[in-house]
């Protein structure tokens, strides 16, 4: 399946690790990844609380650059692009009027959006187009006892209209389902559909990093060996400031957050170091061990 | 599962204090009208758009479902929330109210204000009746910002110009700025015990080579010229030009929609 790629900004900045392990993960399978490589950022609703028409021109003409190509539809790996383009696009989706005003200041590059673009999450592709059967069917290092516990991120599960949840399209138990299909055990905690503060890290510090302590704290206490997170900059407040989260809420975290191609990947083969993990500042070394005991399991 | 509201102290079952929360933070926002001078001798003459904008606050019926599911209050129970911070709106956004520079700069600088929202959504799916709070408190961001330029104490205004001029910059954001010139730059004194306070984390980043010096100094990407005609065409604009779903409604339910509402710049 080809599909027009826009891995974001993060994955290859302060996650490199998500890049790769996307990359690797593709031809897996299947998925001819054309990366949009003109686009810029989506704005991560900064740029939309800036100005909106900046967001949904930046916006447009990266739909439009992805309607170029003959992906069958676009595809992101960041729940805060998925959630920032669904609202840009759900503007000029609206309004032909507004549409092509916007058209009007793309038109310079050559560039035209055209209503109804398919933007989806890797998330969502595995579930809706790909398929858990055919993933499960490519699954070649079952998680047996690997206790994963989902992390969403906001952006992609809320607002349920906007995201088009619905009874067809659970996309908030996607997470889980994928899992499961993995072969892992699902870890129930409570902070899997909360939000993880990275947003206000520069506005309001403590509560940033106490929503992603308590979270981390929730999933140690649910004995989880690992997050799993669709959303790179979830990573970022989950994973980078760890150390700074632990010391907010008073308590030590160590928990590892896998992005999500690097939980399919270990599922369908590949080495944790293949995948990065590695470059995690909480080394997932229940992970890595886990990896470790199944290959020493397979060769006795 | 039944269980009492969320973010406000339990009286007894499921009976919990209202008043305690989020009455006392509604009050908080001066929730009335102050007069815009001079005051005409008949009614105010507003624009019909103006007015219908503000009516989506109006629908509110401080049934506090937005502040009970406010995951933002969860860890700072002083932020002023989503119903206050709606309402708040719903006098800035009026165009017949005398203070909003005022209700903005207080909102701005309250370090529990208009800034500590984290753009969770939750109030958005919990409001029963289409406030969209967490749209108003973008909107209270924006005017502060974009038509005030209230440069707060909480590093919101900076963040958020620091992120533009990122984007105009290098196309993609480039974190390794992102961060010092939300504090006013890699110099300022602001900036300095924040950037200090990340250095075991940096130092960690770069030992794990998720951070390298080059990618962190240099700038790997670079805006193309087209993308950079964009910001400058759109923010050399006079007024800012926004679509209101809510004023507009959507082509599908309204043949005659386009009606496209400005911003207004004060």
């Amino acid at each position: 399946m080809k599909v027009a790629y826009w891995p974001g900004c993060v994955s290859r900045g302060f996650t490199p690790e998500l890049h790769g392990a996307m990359a690797a993960v593709a031809p897996l399978l299947d998925i001819d990844l054309i990366e949009l490589d003109r686009a810029s950022c989506c704005g991560a609703g900064v740029i939309a609380e800036h100005n909106q028409e900046l967001a949904d021109t930046l916006n447009a003409r990266t739909f439009a650059l992805a309607q170029q190509t003959d992906g069958a539809l676009m595809m992101n790996i960041c729940s805060t692009c998925q959630g920032a383009q669904s609202e840009c696009q759900e503007r000029l989706d609206a309004n032909a009027v507004y549409r092509e005003h916007i058209n009007a200041t793309i038109s310079s590059e050559g560039l035209h959006y055209e209503q109804g673009v398919t933007n989806k999450n890797l998330l969502w592709l595995l579930v809706e187009d790909i398929g858990l059967d055919t993933v499960r069917q490519k699954v070649k290092r079952p998680l047996t006892n690997l206790r994963v516990g989902p992390f969403y991120g906001c952006y992609i599960i809320r607002p349920a209209a906007r995201i088009g949840i619905d009874a067809d399209h659970p996309r908030h138990t996607y997470l889980e389902q994928l899992i499961d299909a993995l072969g892992g055990t699902v870890i129930d905690y409570a902070g899997s559909h909360k939000c993880c503060g990275f947003p206000i890290i520069t506005m309001n510090k403590t509560a940033s990093l106490k929503q992603a302590g308590r979270h981390l704290g929730d999933a140690v206490d649910a004995d989880a060996d690992c997050l799993v997170t669709p959303c790179p900059l979830c990573h970022l407040n989950l994973d980078l400031q760890q150390p700074l989260a632990a010391a907010a809420v008073g308590r030590e975290l160590g928990m590892p957050v896998l992005h999500l191609p690097q939980l399919l990947g270990l599922a369908l083969g590949l080495e944790p170091k293949e995948l990065g993990l590695g470059r995690h500042i909480v080394k997932p070394r229940s992970v890595i061990d886990w990896s470790q005991s199944v290959v020493a399991a397979a060769a006795a | 599962m039944v269980e009492p509201m969320g973010n406000m102290p339990v009286i007894k079952d499921l009976i919990v204090d209202m008043d305690a929360v989020h009455w006392q933070k509604i009050r908080s926002v001066t929730p009335w009208l102050i007069n815009r001078e001079p005051v005409p001798e008949r009614e105010y003459l507003v624009a019909r758009e103006a007015m219908v904008d503000v009516t989506q606050s109006m629908a509110c019926i401080q049934c506090g479902a937005c502040v009970s599911d406010c995951l933002a209050m969860e860890v700072d129970p002083e932020f002023v929330g989503p119903a206050a911070l709606a309402k708040a709106y719903r006098f800035v956004g009026d165009p017949r109210d005398d203070e909003p520079f005022e209700r903005l700069r207080h909102l701005a600088e309250n370090p529990d204000g208009m800034y500590s929202c984290t753009h969770c959504f939750k109030c958005v799916d919990a409001c029963p009746k289409g406030v969209n709070p967490m749209g108003q408190i973008m909107r209270l961001r924006r005017i502060a910002g974009d038509d005030y330029k209230i440069e707060d104490r909480n590093n919101g205004y900076r963040h958020e110009q620091a992120f533009v001029k990122n984007i105009r910059a290098n196309g993609l954001l480039h974190e390794a700025d992102l961060l010092p010139d939300s504090y006013g730059g890699k110099f300022h004194p602001r900036a300095i015990p924040e950037l200090l306070a990340s250095l075991p984390v940096v130092i960690r980043g770069l030992l794990r080579r998720k951070i390298t010096p080059a990618k962190a100094l240099l700038h790997p990407h670079k805006a193309p010229k087209p993308l950079q005609a964009i910001f400058d065409q759109i923010e050399s604009e006079p007024k800012r030009y926004e679509l209101n779903l809510y004023v507009s409604g959507d082509d599908k339910d309204n043949e005659t929609a386009g009606a496209v509402t400005e911003g207004a710049k004060r």
